[in-house]
C-alpha cells in the first residue's frame, strides 16, 4: 500500500482524563473523570477562531458514580472555550469555561497531548485539570519541528579572555571597530525607522540617511571595506611585530572568520535562535585561529598573546555589530553579518567565486547539465498537463491553490479541467497496465489553509477515490457533472477491463485497488494546536504554527537519482484555477530538466517526513535510489547539448526549518560586484532587509531596478499589505534621493517602478504600445540598455482568437529576478541578436496570452528563446568577471516568505539566465518609474496612521 | 536647588525618551491626579504604569488614593463626623486610535476599590473613633485623550466608576464620574516577542 497523508478529518476526536475538586455546600468533593469528545471547525481549521464540539464523560464525584454531556464552543487560536455541561448525578446544567495548552511543542505525554483546565465559575468554582489526547489522528503533534529555534544551548564554557595593554594596538583596533560599524551600516542600511508619528519616523530616516551621506562623502562603501581590511592587517602587524606576518595572519583570520563565524551565522537568516550571540561560533573560531597561529611559526612566542588578542577583538567587534543590528532591526532573524568582514571586493567578483560562496552559505551544490525553459502565462497549465500525461513512475504536484469554487460562486472550470487531466492519465495508464506492469503514483500536496479556504475537499474527494467518487459536484453545471461522470466511468471501465489489476485486486483486496488507482492526496501543515511559538507562557499569547504555510508551487515527475533526465519539473508562481489564466495574471514558470531536480525530489521526501510520515512509509518512487560515486550521469540527449545551465535548488522549509532562499538572496544582493545590474519585480515587496541590502548594493555601484505593483495591480491588495508596500517604497525613494550623490559616485543607480498597467484594450498590442511610449520617455532605460530598439518589434500578426478588450487590470505576480555583473552586461549589450530575441519573446507572450490560445504553439517558442539566449551568451565566454544569475520560484520579497512560509526557488546561471532578462526588460518598459513621493502616492495611496500601525505590527505575516 | 533638580529630572526624562528606532510600542510611567464626584472620592492622586503594544492597544495599572470627604451624620447614638476615603487598584485594558495630533484611548478599568470610613462622635468625650474598611469590585469605562508636551505625555480622561457598595454604617457615594489627568514619561519599546 502506498502511504499518504490524506485529508484532515472533518471531526477531531479526543480522549481526556482529568481530576479536580467540586465546591458546593459544606466541604468539597474530589472528581475523577474520563471523557471522549469530538470537535468540528466552523471556519477554516487553520484560522482557528470557531470550533464546536460535544463531549461525554464518566467518572466519580466523591464516592458517587458521575457522568454527563457537554456542548462546547472553542477558539482554538487562543486555546479557550466555554459551554454547558449537563451532569446526570446532579441533574443540573452547569456553565463551563475550558482552556488548554500543549505546554511543549508537539504536546505533552503523547503527540498532540494538551494540558486542559475546566472551570465551573457559576456553580461552585470547582475545576478539573487533566490531559487531552487526540484519537485517530496519527499526524497530530508530529507535523512540525519540535523546536522553533535553529540553535540550542552553548557547547563551550566561557573562555578566559586575552588582555593586552598596547596603546598603538588599541588605536588600530579602535579604527577596526569603527570601520566594522560602517561596513555593516553601508551593507545593510536600516530604512524601517518608526516613531510616534509618520513625520517622526520619516525624520529619523532622513537623519539616518544623512549620517550615511556624510560618511560616504569621506569614504565610499567599497573604500570602507578596504579600510576595514587594512585596519585588520595593521592590527595583526602591530601584534606580530611584522608587516609580512601581519598580512598572512590577517588572511588566515579572514578565512576562519568566513568559514567558522560569518557563514554559519548567516546560514540561519530568517530563523529564530535560542542563542543569538556569536559566542559558540567565536569560541570555535578562536580555537581554530589559535591552532593555526601556533602551527604557523609566523609569530614569536612572546607575541602570540597579542595576535590572539587581535583576533579576539576582531570577533568581538563583529559580535558588537551583530547585537547592534539585532536591536536596530528589532529582530535577530533579520541579522545578516556582512561577508565583507572576511572578503575583499576582488574575492567575490567572478562567477566561480560567487558560485562557491553561494554553495558554502546554503550548503547546497550547483549542478551542471541542466536545461531551463522559460514559460510565460498560460504555459504553466499546459506544461502541468504534459507532466501528468508523461509520468510513468510518479508525479508530484505541490501547489497552494486548487479551488473548487470561483469568487463568483460557480465551479472552477480550470480546476475541473485539471481533475479531468488526472483521471484521463489514470485511465490511460490503467489501460497500459497489463502490458507495462506498472502504474505511476500521483501525489498532490496542498496546504490545509488554502485547501480549506478554497474548498479543495470537493476535488480531493474525487481524486482520492475515483473508483467510488460521485460526480455530483456542488455549484456545477449539468455539463460539468456529465464531463466528470464520463471521465470517472471511463476510468472504472478501464480498471474493469484490466485483467492483471482484477487478478491482483482479487488477491490483495479492494482496498489495495483503491489505493493503487487514485491520486495520493496529501494535505499538509494541518491545523494543530499543539504547535505554537513566541508565547509569554506556554501557548498563551503565542502564535500557532497554523499561520505558517507552504507556498511552494512545483510539479515534478519521474526524476530519479540514477536518471535525472527521465522526467522534468515545472517551477511556477501560479496555482490551479481560473484566476491564473489569461492576461489578468502576470506570472511565469520554468520547465527544468537535469540533475538539479534530484534535490527537488529530496525536498518532496523531506516534506512527507516533516509532516509526520515515518521513513519506512515513504512511497517507493520518492525514496532515494542508491547511486555509487562513480556512476555516470546519463547524457542529457543531443537535443539539449548546447544548453548547460548551472543550477541550484533552493528551499525555504515551512515554518522554523532552514531558509536557503533567504541566504542565497542576501548573499547575492550583498556581494554582487560594482557595476552589477539587478532587476527584481515582485508582487509583495515589503522586506526591508532585502531592500536595505539592495540599497547597499547601489552604494557599491550596482544598478538596481525594483518593481512593485500599484494598488490596482496587486494580487494581494489588502490594506495592511499595501501599507507596508507604501512604507517600503517611500523609504527607498528617500534613500534614492538622499544618497543620489554617493550612489552616482560609485557608478550605481536605484530605480523604483510600479507595475501600473490599465486593462488591455487590444491584447498584447496594448502592452507593446505602453512599452514603446514609456521607454521613449524614460531616458535611464535607454542608457542602461543601449541595445533596445526605438520601438518593440511589430506584433507578429498572429490572430488572438476571440480576444476581447479586457476589463481587468493585470496583476503582477511573477517572482523572477536577474542579476548580472557589469562585464556580463557590457558583453551581451553588444549582441546583434537582441531584436530577434525580443521578437521571439513577444511571439511567445502572444501565444500564451489569451485563455483560448492553442496549446500546441507553446513549446517551440521557449526553445527558440533558448537558442537566441545561447547565441547572446556566447559573447560572454572568456570575458573576465562575467557572471549572471536568474532566480525563479515562489518566494516573494516579503517577511512572510522569509520567516514563515515554505518556498522553492531555482537559481541558475548560463545562457538560460538571459531568457528571464528579456522578459524583465519588457516589464520594465511598461512600468511607471517613480521620481518623487507624489508619483508613488498617486498609485499606492498612503495609509492612515491607524492602518500604518497595524501594518507594522503584522509585518511578519504580510 | 529646586531648579537644578527640575533640570536634572528633565534631562533624565529626555534621555530616557531617546527613541529606539524600530518602535513597536510605548511604555508609560507617571503620576495621575483625579477628582471623583462620589463622596468617597473627591480629590486624589496616584501612580500609573502602562504599555501600549503597537500603540494599538493599551494595558495599564493604576493606583489612586482619594482623600474623600467628611460629612456630619446623625443617628440615634448622636452626631458623627464621618470621613470616607478610597483607594483604587485598577488594571486598564483598552484600544488606542490616532486622531491627528492626539491619541484616543477607549478603555475599561477593572479592579478593587478599597474604602475606608472613620467616624468621630461629636460632643462625647472618651468615645473611641469608629473605623471600617471595605473592598469592592470596580469597573470603570474610560475615555482618554493622549497628547505630547515635550518629553512628557498628558492623558486627560473621564471615567465612570461602577463600584460595589462597601456596606458601611453610613452609606457612601461609591459610584460616579471621575476626571483624571495622567502625566507620564513615554518610552519607546521594541516588540516583546517575535
Amino acid at each position: 500500500m502506498i502511504a499518504s497523508l490524506g485529508q484532515p478529518p472533518r471531526w477531531l476526536w479526543q480522549a481526556s482524563f482529568s481530576t479536580g475538586v467540586w465546591f458546593e455546600g459544606p466541604g468539597s468533593q474530589l472528581m475523577v473523570r474520563a471523557a471522549a469528545a469530538s470537535y468540528h471547525d466552523l471556519i477554516g481549521a487553520s484560522v482557528g477562531v470557531a470550533q464546536v464540539g460535544g463531549e461525554g464523560f464518566i467518572g466519580l464525584k466523591d464516592t458517587d458514580a458521575d457522568g454527563g454531556l457537554r456542548a462546547i464552543f472553542r477558539i482554538p487560536f487562543i486555546g479557550v472555550g466555554a459551554g454547558a455541561e449537563y451532569d446526570f448525578l446532579d441533574a443540573d446544567l452547569n456553565f463551563l469555561v475550558t482552556a488548554q495548552t500543549p505546554v511543549l511543542r508537539g504536546g505533552i505525554l503523547a503527540h498532540g497531548g494538551m494540558l486542559r483546565l475546566d472551570w465551573y465559575p457559576t456553580e461552585s468554582g470547582g475545576f478539573t485539570l487533566g490531559i487531552t489526547v487526540p484519537l485517530w489522528n496519527r499526524f497530530a503533534g508530529r507535523g512540525r519541528p519540535t523546536s522553533a529555534h535553529a540553535t540550542g544551548v552553548s557547547e563551550f564554557p566561557k573562555p578566559k579572555p586575552y588582555v593586552v595593554r598596547d596603546v598603538p594596538l588599541e588605536a588600530a583596533l579602535d579604527t577596526l571597530r569603527l570601520s566594522a560599524t560602517w561596513v555593516r551600516r553601508l551593507t545593510t542600511p536600516f530604512l524601517d525607522q518608526d516613531g510616534r508619528t509618520l513625520a517622526i519616523a520619516d525624520q529619523r530616516n532622513a537623519e539616518y540617511l544623512s549620517e550615511l551621506q556624510a560618511h560616504l562623502a569621506l569614504r565610499s562603501a567599497e573604500a570602507e571595506v578596504r579600510h576595514f581590511h587594512r585596519s585588520m592587517d595593521r592590527a595583526f602587524a602591530l601584534a606580530s611585530g611584522s608587516e609580512q606576518a601581519g598580512a598572512l595572519l590577517a588572511d588566515s583570520a579572514r578565512r576562519i572568520l568566513l568559514d567558522a563565524v560569518l557563514l554559519p551565522y548567516d546560514r540561519q537568516l530568517g530563523r529564530k535562535q535560542w542563542r543569538e550571540e556569536l559566542a559558540d561560533l567565536v569560541v570555535a573560531a578562536r580555537g581554530r585561529f589559535g591552532g593555526s597561529v601556533a602551527g604557523s611559526r609566523l609569530v614569536a612566542p612572546g607575541r602570540v598573546e597579542s595576535v590572539l588578542y587581535v583576533f579576539q577583538e576582531l570577533t568581538g567587534a563583529i559580535e558588537t555589530e551583530r547585537a547592534r543590528m539585532s536591536t536596530e532591526w528589532d529582530d535577530p532573524r533579520l541579522v545578516w553579518l556582512p561577508l565583507q568582514y572576511a572578503l575583499l571586493p576582488e574575492d567575490h567578483d567572478t562567477q566561480v567565486e560567487l558560485d562557491a560562496l553561494i554553495e558554502q552559505a546554503t550548503e547546497e551544490t550547483f549542478t551542471d547539465g541542466n536545461q531551463v525553459l522559460y514559460a510565460a502565462g498560460l504555459q504553466f497549465p499546459w506544461e502541468l498537463r504534459e507532466t501528468i500525461e508523461a509520468a510513468r513512475d510518479y508525479h508530484v504536484l505541490m501547489i497552494h491553490d486548487f479551488p473548487a469554487v470561483t469568487d463568483a460562486g460557480v465551479l472552477d472550470s480550470a480546476s475541473l479541467g485539471q481533475v479531468l487531466v488526472y483521471l484521463d492519465a489514470l485511465r490511460a495508464r490503467v489501460g497500459e497496465y497489463d502490458s507495462v506492469g506498472t502504474l505511476p503514483v500521483y501525489f498532490i500536496f496542498l496546504d490545509q489553509h488554502y485547501y480549506a479556504l478554497r474548498k479543495g475537499r470537493v476535488w480531493m474527494d474525487v481524486l482520492q477515490d475515483p473508483l467510488h467518487a460521485s460526480s455530483d459536484l456542488p455549484n456545477a453545471t449539468p455539463a460539468q457533472v456529465a464531463m466528470l461522470a464520463e471521465s470517472l466511468r471511463a476510468l472504472r471501465i478501464a480498471v474493469g477491463r484490466s485483467v492483471v489489476l482484477q487478478a491482483q485486486a482479487r488477491q490483495y483486496g479492494d482496498a489495495w485497488l483503491r489505493n493503487r488507482v487514485k491520486v495520493q492526496v496529501n494535505i499538509t501543515n494541518r491545523a494543530d494546536q499543539s504547535f505554537w511559538s513566541g508565547g509569554l507562557f506556554s501557548s498563551f499569547f503565542a502564535y500557532p504554527d497554523n499561520l505558517l504555510r507552504d507556498h511552494r508551487k512545483v510539479a515534478l515527475f519521474d526524476v530519479s537519482e540514477r536518471d535525472p533526465y527521465r522526467g522534468y519539473a515545472v517551477y511556477t508562481g501560479m496555482g490551479v484555477g481560473e484566476l491564473y489564466l489569461g492576461p489578468g495574471w502576470e506570472d511565469r514558470s520554468i520547465v527544468v530538466r537535469g540533475p538539479v531536480l534530484v534535490a527537488l525530489k529530496d525536498e518532496v521526501r523531506a516534506l512527507l517526513r516533516a509532516q509526520g510520515l515515518p521513513a519506512d512509509e515513504i512511497p517507493l518512487p520518492l525514496r532515494a535510489e542508491p547511486t555509487a560515486a562513480g556512476d555516470p550521469v546519463p547524457p542529457a540527449g543531443a537535443r539539449w547539448d548546447q544548453f548547460d545551465a548551472r543550477a541550484l535548488q533552493l528551499t525555504n522549509g515551512t515554518g522554523f526549518q532552514s531558509k536557503s532562499i533567504d541566504v542565497a538572496k542576501a548573499l547575492l544582493y550583498s556581494l554582487m560586484p560594482p557595476g552589477s545590474v539587478i532587476k527584481i519585480p515582485d508582487s509583495l515587496w515589503n522586506s526591508f532587509l532585502y531592500g536595505g541590502l539592495l540599497a547597499g548594493a547601489c552604494l557599491r555601484g550596482a544598478t538596481v531596478l525594483i518593481i512593485a505593483p500599484a494598488a490596482a495591480n496587486a494580487p494581494s491588495a489588502g490594506t495592511l499589505t499595501m501599507s507596508r508596500s507604501w512604507e517600503f517604497l517611500s523609504r527607498l525613494l528617500a534613500a534614492r534621493q538622499a544618497l543620489a550623490i554617493p550612489i552616482a559616485a560609485a557608478g550605481g543607480d536605484l530605480h523604483l517602478g510600479l507595475y501600473a498597467l490599465a486593462p488591455d484594450e487590444q491584447g498584447m498590442a496594448s502592452r507593446v504600445e505602453s512599452w514603446n511610449r514609456n521607454v521613449s520617455a524614460t531616458p535611464f532605460l535607454r542608457t542602461l540598455m543601449p541595445f533596445l530598439p526605438d520601438a518593440w518589434p511589430d506584433l507578429t500578426g498572429t490572430p488572438q482568437l476571440g480576444l476581447a478588450a479586457s476589463t481587468i487590470a493585470p496583476k503582477l505576480h511573477q517572482k523572477v529576478q536577474f542579476l548580472g555583473t557589469r562585464s556580463m552586461w557590457n558583453a551581451i549589450a553588444a549582441a546583434p541578436e537582441w531584436p530577434g530575441f525580443m521578437r521571439v519573446y513577444l511571439e511567445h507572450r502572444e501565444a500564451t496570452y489569451a485563455v483560448n490560445a492553442p496549446a500546441t504553439l507553446s513549446r517551440e517558442l521557449p526553445e527558440s528563446l533558448q537558442v537566441l539566449a545561447a547565441q547572446i551568451y556566447a559573447r560572454t565566454r572568456g570575458v573576465p568577471g562575467a557572471a549572471s544569475y536568474a532566480l525563479v520560484g515562489s518566494q516573494n520579497q516579503d517577511n512572510r516568505g522569509m520567516f514563515m512560509d515554505g518556498e522553492v526557488d531555482l537559481l541558475f546561471t548560463g545562457a538560460e539566465s538571459l531568457v528571464p532578462l528579456v522578459d524583465l526588460i519588457f516589464i520594465e518598459g511598461t512600468a511607471t518609474w517613480l521620481t518623487d513621493q507624489a508619483s508613488l502616492d498617486r498609485l499606492v495611496p498612503p495609509p492612515g496612521a491607524y492602518m500604518r500601525r497595524w501594518g507594522r505590527v503584522a509585518k511578519d505575516q504580510l | 536647588m529646586i531648579g537644578k533638580c527640575a533640570s536634572a529630572v528633565l534631562l533624565v526624562a529626555g534621555a530616557l525618551a531617546t527613541p529606539a528606532r524600530a518602535q513597536m510600542g510605548e511604555a508609560h510611567f507617571g503620576a495621575i491626579g483625579s477628582f471623583g464626584t462620589g463622596s468617597a472620592y473627591q480629590w486624589g492622586a496616584g501612580l500609573t504604569a502602562s504599555y501600549a503594544p503597537g500603540r494599538l492597544a493599551y494595558m495599564g495599572l493604576r493606583w489612586i488614593y482619594y482623600a474623600g470627604s467628611t460629612d456630619r451624620r446623625a443617628d440615634s447614638t448622636g452626631s458623627w463626623d464621618v470621613t470616607t476615603r478610597a483607594q483604587l487598584f485598577g488594571a486598564d485594558l483598552g484600544l488606542e486610535y490616532p486622531l491627528g495630533a492626539v491619541e484616543l484611548v477607549g478603555s475599561v478599568t477593572m479592579g478593587a476599590m478599597r474604602f475606608w470610613q472613620g467616624a468621630d462622635q461629636l460632643g462625647v468625650s472618651g468615645v473611641v473613633p469608629l473605623e471600617e474598611v471595605g473592598t469592592s469590585f470596580v469597573l470603570a469605562p474610560t475615555v482618554m485623550v493622549e497628547f505630547r508636551t515635550g518629553p512628557l505625555v498628558m492623558m486627560p480622561q473621564v471615567a465612570y466608576y461602577f463600584a460595589g457598595s462597601p456596606d458601611f454604617r453610613w452609606p457612601v457615594g461609591h459610584d460616579g464620574w471621575a476626571l483624571s489627568l495622567m502625566i507620564v514619561l513615554p518610552l519607546e519599546t521594541h516588540r516583546i516577542t517575535y
